[in-house]
């Protein structure tokens, strides 16, 4: 299988150090003659490694703004955490007359979508009582996370649809009724905080094909956009988002919206894996809800979203309370829908099992006890200066060929020392002429 | 082959050894002039042709437990080399035919030694690796909350690696982490040992604890002898040992009043 991923690598700016390899939640990076390396099959697009690295060597791969022109209709859609981005006070019709002068046709708020996501998530686990708790599928970066080091996990996603991809089909509906336009001509552009969804368009989860045309980062946008705030107010065409909407875009604000049962918010990429964790011990079964976001903060921490995230947080806050509505959707109608299936996803979630020493279990099974013998040996510093992010990693890495035993700088010392010792003995001896 | 056949084939003398030393059974051959090559060739049951005839091929042949030598090329040693074989119980032969000629005849006899040797060590080989069986120990202590789980993933992580699939993955984790707990909540001591193998892993909860007097009571849901500060953790609802029921595929108790449980779960692949 080939994967798609945003997170890349800039092999100029590349030092080598090993600042990221320690902080990649599926330990999928090595350095290899002095450059890091992204495993692919383990890669989630978290984008962790963008935030740690010192020198700006690894960045998301996002689509450009001149793929607008390859459609006839355009429509911005703008996440929750974008309308975080300005000063205090800036509307959301601000913001959207805005994305307009930047060269959009129309703006479906992606809050507006999350109002009805939310709908249909709290229909869907009132009525499955069987399985606790349910596990958001909001944030692209967590379910790629579950599926490579939580696959048993995977029946605790709620199969709903990301907010995005609703907000993309809805849009393209009503722009194909009004305008007459055809599906291919209308293109629909998500405005993202973050690298995984730039995947999860490219190489979408539970779906075969994203509803999603293109996906821009925030910051690339944000200062076009920012040159056009001031110039006029727009309403959109698809409607505005509430109070509800809106909160989605920090930590929290999925389940303050749901307002159902026991509900859990957890953010920041290693907190989350703490907490899978525990759910796979069979524990929080007390729990109806489970809100995982793999930035700190939420999506007003994205890597993509150029304001400081605490001050993005608050700003939503404050904008949600200005808001007068709750919500813009008519949510007996969105239960409707939800009802003849139009909110789920297509597919199953498959596991990708990147963790997996090898395919035949004795062999893996054999592969495992060479690596706890290698790993007996290695000595447990965890340094990372061999290029794996630690010694168990490296271990590993022996048993399935991809490094030696004298990549750890104290095995090679050792074995310097017994070349010399040999020297010296060697050294001592004469030939047997001379033995005397 | 027998000894003796080695004689009759390279028509050799017999410098020591009596009829009985001729009667060993010689299974290989190794064929060197020069010592670090014979020390490097160390094998059972096999004889040494050479021809060094110094002190030193006797001490060497036996440290390296050479059943014979043959001295080649009609080379003999002198009588107290000879003694010292005699006194090592090293029987001692002597060939007209050169290294070359002497190693050839006896392989065209059958004595192929190590090369059938060496096939036999890759067919083990390749035997003792297709079962492949995993076991995993921890030690769990009474009381201990701080490591209290500890165990359980670990061996979390090491079944992800393994493979096993998602579902296993699930009811092995919860069974485990139930009895793990258990230990810690009522025993002094335990441990939790996983025995992995490509159809099944078996979970036993060992522990050395006050036992349980009436395990059918024990069984039911919602029974709990947990005290009340470890219910307050959220722990002792009376679900462990119906839960780790409930998720493994085979579930045997036993247990002895003021001695201890211990509790073996399988679960099938």
């Amino acid at each position: 299988m080939n994967f798609y991923h945003s997170v890349t690598l800039d092999i100029k700016k590349c030092k080598g150090c090993t600042n990221c390899i320690k902080g990649c939640p599926t330990e999928a990076i090595r350095v290899r003659n002095g450059k890091a390396f992204i495993m692919q099959e383990k890669c989630i697009d978290c984008g962790e490694c963008i935030r740690i690295c010192p020198n700006q060597a690894k960045f998301a791969v996002t689509d450009d703004i001149e793929k607008l022109k390859s459609y006839k209709f355009t429509v911005a859609l703008p996440a929750p955490s974008f309308y975080a981005q300005f000063k205090e006070g800036t509307s959301k019709e601000a913001i959207n007359a805005a994305l307009r002068a930047s060269g959009f046709d129309e703006v479906y708020e992606v809050p507006l979508a999350a109002e009805e996501v939310t709908a249909a998530i709290r229909e869907y686990i009132k009525k499955n009582r069987d399985i606790r708790p349910f596990i958001s599928s909001s944030c692209p970066a967590v379910l790629r996370l579950i599926r490579v080091r939580f696959p048993g996990l995977i029946r605790n996603i709620v199969p709903v649809k990301a907010p995005v991809e609703i907000a993309a089909k809805r849009a393209k509906e009503t722009v194909k009724r009004l305008y007459g336009l055809q599906e291919r001509e209308i293109g629909a552009f998500f405005i993202s905080p973050c690298p995984a969804k730039v995947t999860a368009v490219k190489q979408p989860i539970g779906t075969s094909k994203s509803y999603v045309d293109g996906v821009l980062s925030m910051s690339k946008v944000y200062a076009n956009v920012l040159k056009n705030i001031g110039k006029g107010r727009h309403h959109s065409i698809f409607g505005t988002s509430g109070k509800m909407g809106v909160g989605w875009g920090r930590a929290g604000g999925e389940n303050e919206a749901l307002d159902f049962g026991n509900r859990l918010s957890v953010d920041g990429i290693h907190d989350c894996i703490e907490v899978l964790e525990e759910v796979e011990l069979g524990r929080l079964t007390d729990i109806d809800y489970l809100e995982l976001q793999a930035c700190s903060g939420g999506c007003v921490g994205g890597v993509l979203a150029p304001e400081n995230r605490f001050i993005a947080g608050v700003r939503l806050k404050k904008l949600a309370e200005k808001l007068a509505s709750k919500t813009g959707i008519n949510e007996a109608a969105v239960i409707e829908d939800f009802k003849r299936g139009y909110h789920f996803l297509e597919e199953e979630i498959k596991p990708v099992p990147a963790m997996k020493l090898d395919e035949d279990m004795a062999k893996a099974i054999k592969k495992m006890e060479l690596l706890e013998r290698i790993l007996e040996e290695l000595p447990g510093l965890d340094c990372g200066s061999c290029g794996s992010p630690n010694c168990r990693a490296l271990a590993e890495d022996i048993v399935q060929g991809r490094a030696s035993e004298t990549d750890c700088v104290f095995k090679l010392r050792e074995k310097v020392r017994q070349l010399v010792e040999e020297v010296m003995e060697l050294s001592q001896k004469l030939p047997p002429t001379m033995e005397g | 082959m027998k000894l003796k056949k080695i004689k009759e084939i390279l028509r050799a003398e017999v410098l020591t050894g009596d009829d009985g030393a001729l009667e060993v059974e010689v299974t290989n051959a190794c064929g060197a002039d020069l010592i670090s090559d014979i020390l490097a060739d160390m094998k059972k049951n096999a004889v040494l042709l050479t021809g060094l005839t110094h002190r030193q091929i006797i001490q060497t042949a036996s440290m390296s437990e050479f059943a014979a030598i043959v001295f080649v090329r009609g080379k003999c040693p002198t009588s107290d080399v000879i003694e010292l074989a005699r006194e090592s119980g090293l029987p001692l032969l002597r060939t007209d035919f050169p290294l070359y000629e002497s190693c050839g005849l006896l392989y065209e006899a059958g004595l192929k030694g190590d090369i059938i040797a060496r096939k036999v060590q890759e067919r083990q080989n390749v035997e003792e690796k297709i079962p492949g069986t995993m076991r995993l120990v921890y030690e769990v202590h009474g009381g201990d909350f701080d490591t209290a789980g500890k165990a359980t993933e670990q061996a979390k992580k090491v079944l992800k690696q393994l493979g096993v699939n998602p579902s296993v993955m699930r009811r092995a984790s919860i069974v485990a982490y139930e009895a793990e707990m258990n230990i810690v909540i009522h025993a002094y001591n335990g441990k939790l040992i996983f025995d992995i193998t490509p159809s099944h892993i078996e979970i036993t909860a060992e522990d050395e604890g006050p036992g349980i007097e009436d395990i059918e009571l024990a069984m039911q849901e919602g029974y709990s002898t947990a005290p009340e500060r470890i219910r307050e953790m959220g722990f002792g609802a009376g679900m462990g040992l119906p839960n780790m029921k409930k998720f493994s595929d085979e579930f045997e108790i036993n247990s002895v009043v003021g001695k201890g449980t211990k509790v073996k779960m399988k679960i099938f692949l």
